[in-house]
């Protein structure tokens, strides 16, 4: 396909804006990560990350294929819902903002979540958080592989393929040498993007397409999009709250920032990461409504949003949609590689395998994990297997389960772990089963409910009484 | 009368062969201009659906919509997008729709079988009912979370 058969971009210019892009990220790793001296410093940026770089961060991560590519996707299925609620997944970064408090003071020389859940919980329920945060790493990595391939083939025709593998090369690429510095820093410039880009599409869309005629095509032709009573987006709303609760409130890419955070930085960054974030899948969804009316009826429905934007803005346009939305993928892209490479490092290799490694042992295997990660997600993504929003729908069934456990975890001392470990187990399995036998807008939904209720049951039925300072293990590393 | 019999067995070869090298030798453009229009097997619960194409398009196609099946009016007409072998079409309302496509240029003469999808939404109690579920729940947890936060 050429411009002629409606794409933006020429597959040419939408390969060397990946090589530009690529080089200036990767260089811009190695440039910061030669300050990275200890493996400390590669996995939570020396433990002193300031005010400005951490609510930028907090939102940039979560500025993602979610924001930028599903939300225009259930925004054009679910209507006017799909975009109010999914702006509420803002929802996550706010209430973690206590946790992210709590997590700074219960565990000042803490790593991962993983840490918090083995001392607190004990090994059974670390096992069940371990599986369920593989399968929701493995899912969010994969989606985003995705939607690096899914946007250059929106924007330009090139294969699906080239995509993936670029956004994939270029992250892995940054973040082996750079470690959560270069995560951290590039994020606060991918956020600065992320906003102005999202604000100059808007702007050109409402200003080339009037807000009277997108309501106008949308009520006569997809009134459903309208519907405030719309089965499906109802059923969705508070699914999608608790999926992105739980994403947040068990990930240790979340984790790995409060514990990088300087200070008493945590809570306020947090905050105002996700009061920043709100407005974001508002505009991003906006943007799908104006199909119709600009007679774009994509392939699947999570191309919508590049194909709005660029057939709105033209060539130029095109460009800008492009930057900001690898610059959104990348943004969480590459913390989630560092934080999951961190989970593999410390609470695997280095708690189970190697307790007596060196730092320097460390630091080399958690580069080693990257690469690993980047080349499992890059085999896993190669079959397009579903659109993203099924695909992340999936993993709510897993991360929903977590969030009592979690939240039960940091506050009281009555919750043991025996009964923390059923209710991610039990949740997990009938948020699994709710997916299959009833639909994709129950499976967070169940497995919340039935985590609650274990926990609920476990908090009944106990009278032992955990210490806080088991939470602070002594390090057995080596130097 | 062999011969003639003979004459007329050659004949038969001659007038099926002609066909068979007419069939043949249609322009390879008019086997594109045929395609097969496929969609959901089971009806959409949720107002929108994805129609497949086979061959990928050569030309610019347009898909007419309509609530009949002989296409008596036109409801509404899509532009298909590149050579792309999908179409997601959103925001139906229950009922049941018809669609066929058209090449862009000649709107005369369908180029594609028809395909009806059914639309069929949730019904409204089980709508209400998770989302006041959800209501609870996260009411519970959002209070936990102050009342814990305040003991501690």
């Amino acid at each position: 396909m050429n411009e002629a058969s409606g794409f933006a971009l020429s597959s040419s210019l939408g390969l060397t804006l990946v090589v530009l892009f690529g080089v200036a990220w990767v260089l811009f790793g190695w440039y910061l990560g030669r300050a990275n001296k200890t493996h400390e410093d590669f996995a939570l940026a020396g433990r002193n990350v300031g005010f400005a770089l951490a609510a930028a961060t907090a939102m940039a991560t979560w500025v993602t294929s979610n924001t930028t590519l599903v939300a225009p996707q259930l925004t054009y299925q679910l209507g006017v819902w799909g975009m109010v609620g999914y702006s509420f997944a803002a929802l996550g970064l706010i209430l973690f903002a206590p946790l992210a408090a709590r997590i700074k003071r219960l565990m000042p020389h803490g790593y991962t979540s993983g840490d918090f859940i083995r001392l607190r919980y004990g090994r059974l329920a670390w096992y069940v958080f371990i599986a369920i945060s593989v399968v929701y790493a493995f899912g969010w990595l994969v989606s985003l592989g995705m939607a690096g391939g899914i946007l250059l083939e929106a924007l330009s025709g090139l294969d699906y393929h080239i995509g993936m593998t670029a956004i994939l090369i270029i992250c892995v690429g940054y973040t082996l040498f750079g470690g959560l510095r270069a995560v951290i820093a590039t994020d606060f410039i991918q956020a600065l993007i992320i906003i102005i880009g999202v604000v100059l599409i808007a702007w050109f869309l409402i200003d080339t397409v009037s807000l009277e005629s997108i309501h106008s095509e949308v009520q006569s032709n997809h009134p459903q999009l309208l519907d405030v009573l719309f089965p499906a987006a109802m059923m969705f709303l508070f699914n999608n709250i608790f999926f992105g609760l739980g994403e947040i409130f068990h990930s240790n890419v979340w984790w790995s920032r409060a514990l990088a955070f300087k200070g008493k930085v945590a809570f306020k960054a947090f905050l105002l990461g996700g009061l920043l974030w709100l407005p974001i899948p508002i505009v991003t969804g906006f943007i799908a409504l104006a199909a119709p009316q600009l007679g774009i009826f994509p392939p699947s429905a999570d191309m919508v949003g590049p194909m709005v934007a660029a057939e709105v803005l033209g060539k130029v346009g095109a460009v800008v949609v492009f930057i900001v939305v690898f610059s959104a993928l990348a943004s969480s892209l590459d913390s989630l590689l560092a934080a999951t490479s961190d989970l593999v490092t410390r609470d695997i290799y280095h708690k189970k395998l190697r307790p007596e490694a060196s730092d320097a042992h460390l630091l080399r295997f958690n580069r080693y994990s990257i690469l690993g990660l980047g080349v499992l997600t890059w085999l896993l993504c190669l079959p397009q297997i579903a659109t993203l929003g099924a695909l992340l729908n999936f993993a709510g069934a897993f991360v929903a389960s977590t969030i009592f456990p979690i939240v039960l975890g940091l506050y009281t001392r009555r919750l043991p772990g025996r009964w923390a470990a059923a209710a991610m187990f039990f949740g997990t399995v009938l948020g699994l089963t709710g997916y299959f036998v009833i639909g994709f807008y129950v499976a967070a939904l169940v497995s919340c409910i039935v985590s609650a209720t274990i926990c609920g049951l476990g908090l009944s039925f106990s009278r032992s009484e955990f210490n806080w300072d088991d939470l602070n293990e002594a390090e057995e590393q080596q130097s | 009368m062999p011969k003639t019999s003979g004459g007329s067995s050659y004949s038969f070869i001659h007038i099926a062969l002609l066909l068979l090298i007419t069939l043949l030798a249609r322009p390879a453009l008019a086997y594109n201009d045929s395609y097969q229009l496929s969609g959901p097997d089971a009806p959409s619960r949720e107002g929108y659906f994805t129609l497949s194409i086979t061959p990928a398009p050569q030309q610019q196609l347009v898909l007419q919509q309509s609530q009949s099946a002989t296409f008596d009016t036109i409801d509404a007409e899509f532009r298909w997008f590149g050579d792309f072998e999908q179409i997601t079409l959103t925001g139906f309302t229950d009922g049941e729709y018809f669609f066929r496509l058209q090449p862009a240029a000649d709107a005369a003469e369908a180029s594609s079988n028809v395909v009806k999808v059914t639309v069929n939404h949730y019904p409204r109690w089980q709508a209400y009912s998770l989302f006041f579920i959800g209501l609870a729940l996260f009411i519970l947890l959002v209070a936990s979370l102050l009342i814990l936060r305040r003991r501690v």
